[in-house]
């Protein structure tokens, strides 16, 4: 399967759900913040970079795991994938697009913003570390929801 | 299998009369605002959800002819498109072309009349009144590249 993590800028909470999934990161226990900050792409894609599909990695069942930034294309976004997948041949049940929005929090939002937006790293980069440590659960149920869905999908 | 797709963040009217006058059918310079009301490809756009792709034709070379719309952020589209083939490993020639790069006077003023009227018949015409208007030469498909 292919499975997308979408959030409005790639940069935090689609990021920190997909490396749960890859294993990068531990689902049993809380990261450190420098654990955190090794993640691939972990605070880093500015304006310039969203909307670019980039490829994680796969996980032990083969599921291919993505990420991008989607901005404000939010609504739409899946029916978009599913379109472009379409021209590629990948049928619709080969898809799994994760909206992680849901579970980010205004810590998240406004270091995200501070740090990717406004360019006050110094600022944003703990605070948002701090936002995504407190979310951490919610995104391990996240992505334990995910698993548990592809269990009886077939692998590519 | 070779695709192009219009795209446009207008209710997907400059979308279709791009990909309309691609494909020969229509004439921008010389169309008038009532006969592109009487286009009946109108009914299917009206219904078209944004984010889907919609089939007009073929070209002459032999490119699947597309219209797309998404409400905002269409600067992500040829992004996302440039992106999709390589990260999925896949090979595809596809052309995605904004055609509606930029707003004249009656653009703009459909635009925001939207925003109060909803997209009644009023702001379709005064879409139609602009998009007829545009001098898209500098950015035809062939002026083009793929990937940015």
């Amino acid at each position: 399967m292919h499975i997308i993590y979408h959030c409005y800028g790639g940069a935090h909470s689609s990021v920190t759900a997909a490396s749960i999934h890859l294993g990068l990161i531990s689902p049993q226990k809380l990261p450190t913040a420098e654990e955190i900050m090794s993640l691939p792409f972990y605070d880093v894609p500015t304006q310039q970079e969203h909307g670019f599909l980039r490829f994680l990695g796969s996980d032990q069942k083969g599921n291919r795991i993505y990420i991008v930034g989607r901005r404000g294309l939010k609504k739409c976004f899946p029916a978009l994938v599913e379109s472009l997948a379409g021209l590629l041949e990948i049928p619709k049940e080969e898809l799994l697009i994760v909206d992680t929005v849901p579970h980010v929090n205004w810590m998240m939002m406004l270091g995200g913003y501070l740090s990717r937006r406004l360019g006050v790293v110094s600022l944003g980069r703990p605070l948002v570390i701090r936002g995504t440590l407190k979310a951490y659960p919610d995104f391990v149920n996240l992505v334990r929801g995910i698993q548990a869905k592809t269990e009886g999908a077939t692998t590519i | 299998m070779k695709s192009m797709v219009f795209f446009c963040d207008s209710n997907c009217r400059a979308a279709l009369i791009s990909a309309l006058e691609h494909l020969g059918i229509i004439n921008r310079e010389t169309a008038t605002v009532r006969e592109l009301l009487r286009l009946s490809w109108w009914r299917r756009i009206a219904k078209l959800p944004p984010g889907r792709l919609l089939e007009i034709g073929y070209d002459q070379r032999g490119f699947r002819v597309f219209v797309l719309w998404v409400k905002k952020d269409k600067e992500l589209l040829p992004r996302l498109a440039c992106s999709f083939p390589t990260a999925m490993e896949k090979e595809e020639e596809w052309k995605f072309i904004d055609a509606l790069p930029y707003d004249n006077r009656w653009t703009g003023l459909a635009r925001n009349l939207s925003l109060f009227l909803g997209n009644n018949f009023l702001v379709h015409y005064i879409f139609l009144a602009g998009i007829v208007q545009l001098d898209l030469n500098p950015y035809l498909p062939a002026n083009l590249t793929p990937c940015p």
